[in-house]
């Protein structure tokens, strides 16, 4: 039986781990031609390997999304050897724990935004065109709860998440209509390297888990089920959506 | 090759800054405005060591690897 997103390509930022790494599992699992873009080139091999990725169903694509040049060669790549591109995740991005706004270093701030803002708007710009060649398509960006309430571990990253969040608004109402989906997910604590890097101890990293309302933080592959079925046409009438996966978390706080 | 030292510390001890040096060294010896040599020595020496570190490097462990790869750096631009 066809997989849901069968023969669909579908270039997955941040695929050398963590969450990006999963979604290119799921969705090659659906069926999906699948290019797995990071700057960790060999964490990106690794993903295509466990993926079992061949050349006729995968690729890999060196990439820092914060140069545009290299955004465009991305997608230009992509659909040189695909034909055609239906999917964009925007999973890569980078968490520097800084001190309290006032104290927040200027590196700190346009590293963070140059990647997780500026980055996400550079694939967006330069897949969509691609996407409109062949009718549409569907781009899911990859947020934070850090986006959706105030956090006190990154300034930068808090804001970079939060303009995801709108940059997603935007480009849903400009070309939804055109046939391009555009949606958002913001994830809580979800067992990564990043979440285990930025939790700064294994210590702390267990308390997340204890003291959340599941007795646990999420796992990569239930945020990759989310991400492939807003990808897949099952989500066909989603798109400017924001869609919370914290394992009620949130609605506990709130 | 204080800059370096500097650049090295704040990697050992933030995992995400670990991550713009080990797959963005060029662009971090751009905003540090690093000389040829020592952007060498980041690019060889400090991502060498940055590689191999745990994620995260636990609090009571990033003094001493700190110390160590300070060492690194200064034996690199001696050698």
């Amino acid at each position: 039986m066809a997989g849901r997103m069968e023969n669909k390509v579908v270039i997955v930022t941040g695929g050398g781990s963590g969450i990006g790494r999963a979604t290119c599992y799921r969705l090659r699992q659906e069926g999906a031609k699948v290019v797995v873009a990071d700057r960790n080139q060999a964490g990106a091999e690794e993903t295509r390997e466990l993926m079992e990725g061949n050349d006729q169903n995968s690729a890999v694509s060196r990439v820092d999304i914060s140069r545009s040049s290299q955004v465009k060669q991305m997608v230009e790549d992509t659909v040189s050897k695909f034909g055609r591109l239906d999917g964009l995740v925007n999973g890569a991005a980078i968490l520097i724990r800084t001190p309290p706004l006032v104290d927040v270093e200027d590196v700190d701030w346009d590293l963070t935004m140059d990647t997780n803002l500026k980055g996400t708007f550079y694939c967006c710009k330069y897949a969509i065109p691609a996407m409109l060649e062949h009718g549409g398509g569907s781009i899911v960006n990859i947020s934070s709860m850090s986006g959706v309430r105030g956090v006190a571990y990154s300034v930068p990253y808090a804001v970079s998440k939060a303009g995801v969040i709108h940059l997603t608004k935007v480009a849903a109402a400009q070309y939804t209509h055109q046939g391009v989906r555009v949606n958002c997910i913001a994830p809580g604590g979800i067992d990564t390297p990043q979440m285990r890097g930025s939790t700064a101890s294994a210590e702390t990293f267990q308390e997340r888990n204890v003291e959340h309302p599941m007795g646990r933080v999420g796992r990569p592959d239930e945020v990759a089920n989310l991400i492939t079925w807003l990808t897949s046409e099952e989500a066909s009438y989603v798109s400017g959506s924001t869609y919370i996966i914290d394992g009620g978390a949130w609605a506990l706080a709130t | 090759m204080d800059k370096v030292i500097e650049i090295a510390d704040r990697a050992v001890a933030d995992y995400g800054f670990r991550q713009a040096v080990l797959y963005g060294a060029d662009d971090v010896a751009r905003r540090w405005e690093l000389s040829d040599q020592e952007t060498s020595v980041l690019e060889t020496t400090v991502l060498q060591r940055l590689s191999a570190l745990p994620i995260p490097v636990q609090p009571e462990d990033v003094p001493g690897e700190q110390a160590r790869l300070a060492e690194m750096i200064r034996e690199a631009d001696q050698g």
